[in-house]
């Protein structure tokens, strides 16, 4: 599983230094409220969830960065499609990272408001960006009786449990 | 020569940020359509001569491999050169692509030399800009 976190930390980091121009830091577990929550699911040899919890300042970067925007020139529709789509592109470069011959299917991103703290579900990541200020949180979820993906190293199509 | 390019993605982020790509890629872009699937794409290109066709694979209503698929059954539509950009790298996923017509395959995230480069391959023109034919042809030429 340490490994399975380490592959998605290496797919946030790519995605938000290549689409979004901002370097993450990793930071502890912190007491927050996001304003915004995009998540994805995957299904194929195994099932799960990645959510990602981000904070106003962040979602504004984002959208500013990829559109090459003022930060008073992102409406709310940018902030949650750079969202849905940081998400998308998370877990597909995770999934390929984990096993490039596994096939899976991605559903349909979703970006939607949130209110109250990030829940303690699933495997967790924290994020801030330049400096200890939380940011970010991802949390990597598997689904009912499914095993989530392959660890690397796995003989091709075998499942492993996390 | 300057082309017409058809963007398909359902995040309209994404297409921004490809067409951005796409106009700064040393080739002229004479139009440049955008769709948010596969559906909508087929409608610009029943009414809009295309050179080049950009699309996501993961979208709502018909995804970026039926949008192929559609394609491939057209005399008309098959001869447009599709470059496929998509989260999704698995190669059976890139095989499958590849299979209904694609001729070129980005992975996202991408940066915007590794876009240009796979959109210079896909219509024969040199990343400086020059086109790979006329290279070709430049010692043949008799003044």
């Amino acid at each position: 599983m340490q490994q399975m976190m380490k592959m998605l930390e290496t797919s946030i980091f790519e995605v938000f230094e290549k689409m979004f121009f901002l370097y993450l830091e990793s930071i502890e577990p912190a007491d927050t409220e996001p304003c915004l929550k995009a998540s994805i699911s995957f299904a194929g040899a195994g099932g799960g969830t990645v959510d990602l919890y981000l904070s106003d300042d962040l979602a504004i970067r984002m959208a500013q960065n990829m559109l090459s925007i003022e930060a008073d020139e992102v409406d709310d529709n940018q902030r949650e499609d750079c969202a849905r789509e940081a998400v998308n592109m998370i877990c597909g470069h995770f999934l390929a990272m984990t096993d490039r011959n596994g096939c899976y299917d991605l559903t349909i991103p979703r970006c939607e408001p949130v209110e109250g703290p990030v829940p303690n579900a699933g495997e967790r990541l924290d994020y801030g960006v330049g400096d200890e200020t939380w940011a970010m949180t991802v949390l990597l979820s598997e689904s009912d009786g499914g095993s989530g993906v392959n660890e690397p190293g796995a003989a091709p199509g075998k499942e492993r449990a996390w | 020569m300057s082309f017409n390019v058809l963007i398909v993605d359902d995040s309209c982020s994404m297409r921004a940020v490809i067409k951005k790509v796409v106009t700064m890629s040393g080739f002229e872009v004479d139009r440049c359509f955008e769709a948010s699937d596969g559906t909508e794409a087929l409608s610009v290109m029943a009414g809009q001569w295309v050179d080049l066709v950009i699309t996501d694979i993961n979208m709502p209503r018909m995804n970026g491999i039926e949008l192929l698929a559609k394609m491939k059954e057209d005399d008309l539509l098959r001869m447009i050169p599709v470059a496929v950009v998509s989260t999704e790298g698995n190669e059976e996923r890139v095989r499958e692509a590849f299979s209904f017509g694609a001729r070129g395959y980005l992975k996202k995230p991408f940066l915007p030399e590794e876009c240009r480069t796979v959109l210079c391959e896909i219509v024969g023109i040199e990343e400086d800009g020059g086109y790979a034919a006329d290279d070709e042809d430049a010692g043949d030429l008799d003044f």
